[in-house]
């Protein structure tokens, strides 16, 4: 059989020729070719990444790279299902142990997890060229050293002192504003009119009190009622939202990034004139570092004559770009970390189950029973759509909608144990409850914090959701959905697939 | 064992080599010793290559030395005898009407015994496949019960692993042959060494060999029947039944396949019954145990009945024409039907014997003859 496939390697030849006299279940799923061409692939395409020219501050080529890695999942996805389909453990009416269904759905999912995986090869190893290029605590240092530089030879033209802002505290804010604010309104010009002192304060109640304080970089308590407030200018001139997500460095915890009041303490509050000429080639050094102008040509439009300070020193030192590229460095260092990774590991995970799902369905029904089960969902997503919206249904009545689903098609795959011939709605009715059987926990949990917060606004004083919780409990149902889909693959699933299957036509 | 030794030797002797090559891998396989398996199948390979591929020719003396040494591996063997025949599927008034249409299978009763081949014929749509579907599993009846002895509290999954059954168009497969076949036999827990010693077992029974690296573009449809048959046969099913198994073999395709289904029917190792619908009736008949006769969905008759028939028929092919057929015999003793192919002679008086010696004395020259008087040919 393997003579006719010269890509094959001898080793693998043989290997695929014991399966197949030994474990027809396994040889027929094809995962041991997935795995030696797709890792081959993957291999080969991580080594191009890897040497290929590519420079971390420029702007990131990975959607290019996406779009032709799906393309290449889509053929290797055909390619593996056109082997596949040429096999059929299922359909035999063979030996096949209560396992074999567990088994074969696992290899479904390797195979077609490994082919999932092409997209994100490139952007995987653009993310480990670009910590390997910088570390996270370079770029902290960098930054701050660059805020602080141009501070020190920008000081004539940056604000010396905290902005203030005096608050009086109230029970509770009046209907209109009877004390001047920032937006009052004009008046005419007045020639002969005399200057009146007038207190100059902002009203606020209690409760925004505690949020006003850590607010701002620093207070003064004047009495019981009025403080007042310090905030400093911006003296961040280069800075990335991204860099705030650097805190842990293997096992070190990282310093932050100055804010405006760090720079403020650091330089201006307690200036000392620094050697200008060095702090100035010390500065042009560490920009050049960040500085990639030749390939990322700058976009920013404006006219010197409307620039104001800050504008202005951004202008003069090129600080557009050099903040867009540490932006480009930080976003892929960042590309899989926490929640950003977290993200992908999830969204690989659902298109490599409903995959999954999708073909183990195919093989397990008639072709006729897996269209028409498709359609079935379709039609059924359509009327319940209608329905919620035209009944205008809330989010927590779309997942019972969902679980009543559910335990619909499980009540409608039960008579494949009664029927006497091979019906096709009991057919649609395992299909696709082997479909959404997954969700069931995650419909659970969604459904109880969605009612939560529905009741929560009815209520003046609703208690705290703890949102840490939710999270990691819709964490856990994801899991848990995963367990129960595998539990039942290797009970009910196969028990109801094989009975419904050789039950005899109409 | 001995008879089966001596029935290899005079085929052999007569240059009957492919009937003996067959007879003896069936032989080996029934010895149970896969070390003679494998030398049968060694031996059976150098048939295309050392045997004349003539009828008749003198195979090549290291070819019959070779045979021999088998032979005597053989004798070597007990005697060991077919089991008494084991009921396979009994079927009481099964009765099947399709919602769609008008036909309808009236209740039909029969049996499948281990060993056995039966037969079932009739004219196109009159239920055959629709009998042959509903005793396989394949399709629900109506009425009426099935019974398969061979299981104990059988489910449909264990029934159609008991029961194989080939459709008369074959559902199209994949991949190359050989595959295909070591899917089947390892499916049916044939694994390892034993999936390859069969594999080539099977190969070298149904002579598919040189074809085993093709795949089903490159096959004729006849060699995909005989494929088909390779793989279910590999699933060792306890019951085969085939519709229209015959329907695209050439004539030689069609002896062959017949006296293979009949002699691994009878295996002594794994002996089976074998249930096929065929139009071709007096190949059907030479083979059968017993043939049953369908006409729009009854059971006419069956070649089982013991009542000697009221009337002889047989038919004929001649140059002579119905006149001088009527002249040979007296008014009344014979009616003549001609079909515009040949002549269908029926007589309550006198037997078929008579009938032939009394046209041949009559100088009626006759290029065919066949005597129908126990055929279903004659429900025709």
């Amino acid at each position: 059989m393997s003579s006719k496939r010269p890509l094959v390697p001898r080793f693998l030849r043989r290997f695929d020729h014991y399966l197949l006299l030994n474990k027809p279940d396994v040889w027929s799923a094809r995962t041991h070719l997935v795995i030696y061409f797709g890792g081959l692939f993957i291999a080969a395409l991580a080594l191009v990444s890897f040497v290929m020219p590519d420079d971390p501050r420029s702007s990131s080529p990975a959607p290019y790279w996406i779009g032709y890695g799906v393309v290449i999942s889509i053929l290797a996805l055909t390619v593996w299902l056109i082997y596949l389909l040429r096999f059929n453990v299922f359909k035999r009416y063979g030996h096949i142990t209560p396992l074999s269904r567990l088994t074969t759905f696992i290899l479904y999912f390797i195979a077609v997890g490994i082919i999932a995986l092409i997209p994100m090869v490139m952007p995987y190893v653009e993310s480990v060229r670009a910590n390997k290029a910088y570390s996270d605590l370079e770029i902290i240092n960098d930054v701050n050293s660059i805020n602080t530089k141009i501070c020190q030879l920008e000081y004539d033209s940056l604000p010396h002192k905290l902005r203030t802002d005096t608050i009086l505290v109230v029970n509770q804010l009046p209907q209109h504003r009877s004390l001047p604010d920032e937006d009052e309104e004009e008046v005419e010009y007045d020639a002969g009119a005399t200057y009146k002192a007038r207190p100059r304060y902002r009203l606020v109640d209690t409760a925004s009190l505690p949020g006003r304080i850590t607010g701002a970089d620093s207070s003064i308590r004047l009495n019981d009622s009025m403080y007042v407030l310090y905030a400093s200018y911006d003296y961040t001139f280069v800075s990335s939202y991204q860099t705030s997500s650097f805190y842990m460095e293997g096992h070190r915890v990282l310093p932050e990034v100055y804010s405006n009041y760090d720079l403020y303490k650091k330089v201006i509050r307690d200036f000392d004139h620094p050697n200008r000429r060095a702090v100035r080639n010390e500065l042009y050094k560490l920009l050049d570092k960040y500085n990639l102008e030749a390939t990322t040509p700058g976009w920013y439009e404006y006219d010197e004559q409307d620039l104001n300070g800050a504008e202005q020193i951004s202008q003069k030192y090129n600080l557009y770009t050099i903040n867009r590229n540490i932006d480009n460095v930080s976003s892929r260092k960042l590309r899989w970390r926490d929640e950003n990774g977290a993200f992908i590991i999830r969204l690989w995970y659902y298109i490599t189950l409903g995959i999954t799902l999708l073909v183990f369905v195919y093989r397990h029904s008639t072709r006729k029973t897996f269209f028409l089960s498709l359609l079935t969902a379709v039609i059924l997503s359509i009327l319940t759509s209608l329905f919620a919206a035209y009944f205008n249904q809330r989010e927590s009545s779309m997942y019972v909608w969902l679980m009543a689903y559910i335990a619909l098609f499980f009540g409608i795959s039960l008579f494949a144990f009664r029927n006497k011939v091979r019906s096709g709605v009991a057919g649609i009715g395992i299909n696709l409850f082997v479909l959404l059987v997954a969700s069931l926990p995650l419909c659970m949990v969604s459904y109880y914090y969605s009612r939560l917060e529905e009741k929560n606004r009815n209520l003046i004083n609703p208690p705290p959701i703890d949102y840490a919780w939710k999270y990691q409990l819709l964490w856990y149902a994801e899991l848990a959905g995963s367990l129960l889909l595998l539990i039942l693959l290797a009970t009910y699933i196969q028990r109801v697939y094989r009975k419904w299957y050789a039950l005899p036509e109409e | 064992m001995h008879e089966r030794i001596e029935e290899i030797q005079s085929s052999l002797s007569h240059r009957d080599y492919s009937l003996a090559k067959r007879r003896m891998l069936d032989l080996s396989l029934d010895t149970g010793d896969t070390s003679l398996l494998k030398e049968a199948i060694r031996w059976s390979k150098t048939y295309h290559t050392q045997a004349g591929t003539g009828t008749g020719e003198e195979a090549p003396e290291a070819f019959r030395q070779a045979a021999e040494g088998l032979l005597n591996g053989l004798r070597n063997y007990p005697q060991t005898g077919n089991a008494a025949p084991q009921p396979l599927l009994i079927a009481n008034d099964i009765s099947k009407k399709y919602s769609k249409g008008n036909f309808s299978l009236k209740p039909i009763s029969l049996q499948v015994t281990t060993g056995s081949v039966g037969g079932v014929v009739g004219e196109n749509g009159n239920g055959k496949t629709t009998l042959l579907r509903c005793l396989a599993g394949q399709l629900a009846h109506d009425t009426g019960t099935i019974q398969f002895s061979g299981l104990r509290q059988p489910d449909d999954y264990q029934v159609k692993n008991h029961v194989a059954f080939i459709p008369q168009r074959i559902p199209r497969w994949y991949g190359f042959l050989q595959d295909n076949l070591h899917f089947s036999a390892a499916l049916s827990g044939v694994r390892g060494e034993e999936n390859s010693l069969m594999v080539s077992f099977m190969l070298e029974r149904l002579n598919l060999s040189q074809y085993a690296h093709l795949t089903w573009n490159q096959l004729s449809s006849g060699y995909r029947t005989r494929f088909e048959i390779a793989r279910v046969l590999l699933q060792r099913p306890s019951l085969l039944i085939l519709d229209e198994p015959l329907a695209n073999l050439d004539i030689n395709a069609q002896q062959t396949l017949l006296t293979d289904l009949r002699y691994l029917a009878k295996s002594v190792r794994h002996p089976m019954g074998i249930l096929l619908s065929s139009q071709q009736l007096h190949e059907v008949e030479k083979i059968a145990d017993i043939v049953y006769f369908i006409k729009e969905g009854h059971c006419l008759f069956t070649t089982s009945d013991t009542a000697a028939p009221d009337t002889c028929m047989i038919e004929i092919e001649t140059t002579a024409g119905r006149e001088a057929l009527q002249q040979v015999f007296g008014e009344g003793e014979m009616q003549v039907h001609y079909n515009g192919s040949y002549y269908t002679l029926t007589s309550s008086a006198l037997s078929p014997q008579h009938l032939l010696t009394a046209l041949l004395q009559k100088g009626i020259s006759i290029t065919y003859f066949r005597d129908i008087t126990r055929s279903t040919k004659r429900f025709f």
